[in-house]
């Protein structure tokens, strides 16, 4: 029987072999969720739903195909008050500068894509209005809305925050990429 | 510093799921891990090894009376006088007749030969069969036929049933391997620890990435909760958290919603309660300074019409228009005054609890005779003609608290925009819809309109005061209906109407 001490060190390590998980774990980085962390990187690719004042815009759009224009992906639900607010602006910002080669893409959070056309009557907004099961915001973060997304013609994230967006900035922030061509 | 907790938590929550997956698995080890030990030290009995052992040695024995018996007859033959002789001497012939003799005697002998020294056969004999290795296993036995060191050499091939010597073998062979398994028992236990280590390092690569996309979710959500919390903590109304999923997170988001909701709407009412009795102070400062010099301008401007008596037409026809301008104008101007002061005055909402479905039957009513209230210019006029009014009032219970007359002003503005703005169209004719929707938490009176509607950029400046595109408003209707249901603790908002096309204007009042 003493033979089996032989055997015991095997076992005997499963302890720190959990220990050395939890140093593991530990260590891991921790899942970046604000949205201003993709600042100066990459636009993450995606399909994007239109559902309302498409246009010539292709259903589902992939971002990737709106290369060479200034994106700005408005995350909104049409039960926030503050998204409301600033759906005029977006559209003010929208109306100046799509025949200039501004897309603009209004990306809903609500549970279902039928509230979103009434919504645009109601608010009179005319920018395209796209509908997401979730995978947008994941890859942008979202944390809280309205979020809007600034994406460069090269497909750089030049503005991601949270809040309300002023119009000022946005008109600027567009109107300088549209310009430095 | 909420968010580097909620780092934690994510790998705390991946943690209890590891552990949970883990600790079942561990408690299973060690009791396999004792199971295997128990069970080994049944099956290794050194007893059950003896026994094993004893079963051997009697095989071992029993093959050694077959050998030792074919080797007493071999002794047998070889010590035979007639064969010895007949070897001595070397005459084969007699020696294969002495052979011949032998045979008979021993059934289990396959052949017999007689071998000189040098190895050269000098007489043999066999049974006439070949030995068949298959079923038989063959025995030599060597024995010399003289006491001589040249003496020719008797070599008897015996045979015995292959089956036993097979036996034997794999009784041997399991015996054998009981003692190798013995030997190697340690390298069994190993074995299991190994597979077992192996079994938790696959469940450390399943559940610890599970853990992680499981409390990824949970972690987010509550994450998205906190930087939101920070940032209304700040005074930021201006954000709403995704509401996702169905669970208590849910309910919490959900929840924290409707508290900024409400803790913005709060704000705003308050700033444009304030903003509102600015307006009011300095309309009743205006009423009270154009009110004043009204009445002397007016009697300064009879009494030079009635006090002239020279002859000059010309100018007597002079004072009849400017007595005619002053009275006009002085009548607007204190209208208008009588409005500001009734502005400035206004009274406050008192709500009472009321079915505000009954209340609309009511005001559907009292219409006709408002409709001459609504002073919609042209007097003569059927002020409502070509404009179609419908009425959309459930059947059930709309239960809000309300101020009846307050809210019948409202009602009254918001109409009488309406009609104006119909009329203002080209087509100078319309519809109205008034209607009541209801949620569980808020009822919403709606009066829309097929008229020219809103411009988006007027959306927000119509609700203020003074803030009129007519060119006799006053800009106050929108103000007042405004003040009033804020009063009532609700909102009223300026939409686009999707089924008339015009403007639509919703008052939510919060339901009781
Ligand atoms: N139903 C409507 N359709 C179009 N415009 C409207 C409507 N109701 C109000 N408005 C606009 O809002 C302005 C302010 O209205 P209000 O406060 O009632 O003042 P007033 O009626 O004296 O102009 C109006 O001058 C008009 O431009
Ligand atoms: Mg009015």
């Amino acid at each position: 029987m003493s033979n089996n001490a032989k055997g015991r060190p095997t076992f005997d390590k499963l302890p720190l072999l959990i220990v050395a998980v939890l140093v593991v774990m530990a260590s891991l980085p921790r899942f970046c969720s604000v949205p201003s962390h993709l600042e100066g990187k990459l636009a993450p690719d995606v399909s994007i739903d239109i559902v309302a004042n498409g246009g010539d815009l292709a259903t589902p759009v992939a971002l990737q195909a709106l290369r060479g224009h200034v994106v700005v992906l408005a995350f909104w639900a049409t039960w926030c008050p503050p998204c409301n607010t600033e759906a005029p602006i977006l559209n003010r910002v929208w109306g100046r500068f799509r025949d200039r080669g501004l897309v603009m893409i209004g990306v809903s959070n609500d549970d279902s894509s039928d509230v979103i056309a009434p919504w645009a009557i109601d608010r009179g907004v005319t920018y395209p209005l796209a509908f997401d099961r979730g995978s947008v915001s994941r890859a942008y973060s979202v944390s809280a809305l309205p979020t809007v997304v600034v994406i460069s013609k090269e497909g750089n994230v030049l503005l991601a925050q949270t809040g309300m967006v002023s119009e000022r900035t946005l008109s600027q922030l567009v109107e300088k990429n549209l310009r430095d061509y | 510093m909420i968010s580097s907790l909620t780092g934690r938590s994510e790998r705390r929550l991946a943690l209890v799921i590891f552990l949970s997956a883990l600790i079942p698995l561990a408690v299973s080890v060690s009791l396999g891990a004792s199971l295997f030990r128990q069970a080994s030290s049944i099956w290794f009995d050194p007893e059950v090894g003896e026994q094993l052992d004893r079963g051997v040695d009697v095989y071992k024995d029993y093959v050694r009376a077959v050998k030792d018996d074919m080797r007493h007859q071999a002794d047998v033959i070889a010590s035979d006088q007639a064969l010895r002789e007949a070897a001595r001497r070397g005459n084969s012939e007699l020696e294969l007749t002495a052979l011949e003799s032998s045979f008979s005697a021993y059934p289990n002998l396959v052949a017999l030969r007689v071998v000189s020294i040098n190895g050269r056969t000098l007489a043999s004999h066999d049974r006439g069969r070949r030995l068949d290795t298959n079923a038989e296993k063959s025995l030599e036995v060597r024995r010399p036929l003289g006491d001589a060191a040249s003496s020719p050499i008797l070599v008897a091939t015996f045979a015995v049933d292959r089956k036993r010597f097979d036996e034997l073998e794999s009784a041997g062979n399991i015996v054998a391997k009981y003692h190798q398994l013995e030997a190697s028992r340690n390298d069994l236990y190993q074995g299991f620890i190994r597979a077992f280590s192996v079994l938790i390092g696959l469940t450390l690569a399943l559940t610890l990435p599970l853990g992680f996309v499981l409390a990824r979710g949970v972690t987010r959500r509550v994450r998205r909760l906190a930087s939101a919390i920070e940032r209304v903590a700040a005074g930021d109304f201006s954000v709403r958290v995704p509401v996702t999923g169905s669970d208590e997170l849910t309910e919490l988001a959900s929840a924290f919603n409707r508290m900024v909701d409400e803790m913005a709407g709060a704000r705003a009412r308050i700033e444009y309660l304030q903003r509102m009795g600015a307006w009011q102070e300095m309309a009743q400062r205006l009423a009270h300074e154009i009110k004043n010099p009204l009445t002397p301008i007016q009697l300064a401007v009879q009494q030079c019409h009635r006090k002239y008596n020279g002859d000059s037409e010309q100018f007597r026809a002079l004072l009849d228009t400017t007595l005619e301008i002053v009275e006009e104008e002085v009548a607007t101007l204190r209208r208008l005054v009588g409005t500001f002061s009734d502005f400035a005055r206004m009274p406050h909402a008192e709500p009472q609890a009321a079915d505000v479905a009954e209340f609309l039957r009511e005001f559907r009513e009292q219409f006709s005779h408002i409709e001459e209230a609504l002073e919609l210019g042209d007097g003569i006029d059927d002020v409502s003609g070509g404009i179609d009014i419908e009425w959309r009032i459930p059947d059930e219970v709309v239960s809000a608290s309300i101020d009846r007359q307050m809210l019948r002003r409202v009602l009254v503005n918001l109409v009488r925009n309406a009609a104006q703005a119909i009329r203002s169209s080209p087509a100078k004719a319309g519809r109205i819809i008034i209607s009541i929707a209801q949620t569980p938490t808020t009822c919403f009176v709606v009066v829309e309109d097929s008229g020219p509607g809103i411009l988006e950029s007027d959306r927000i400046k119509l609700f203020d005061p003074y803030f009129t595109t007519k060119s006799d408003g006053t800009g106050l209707g929108l103000a007042i209906a405004k003040k009033i249901v804020i009063e009532h603790g609700g909102e009223v908002e300026a939409l686009g109407s999707s089924e008339l096309g015009g403007a639509k204007f919703v008052i939510a009042l919060p339901v009781t």
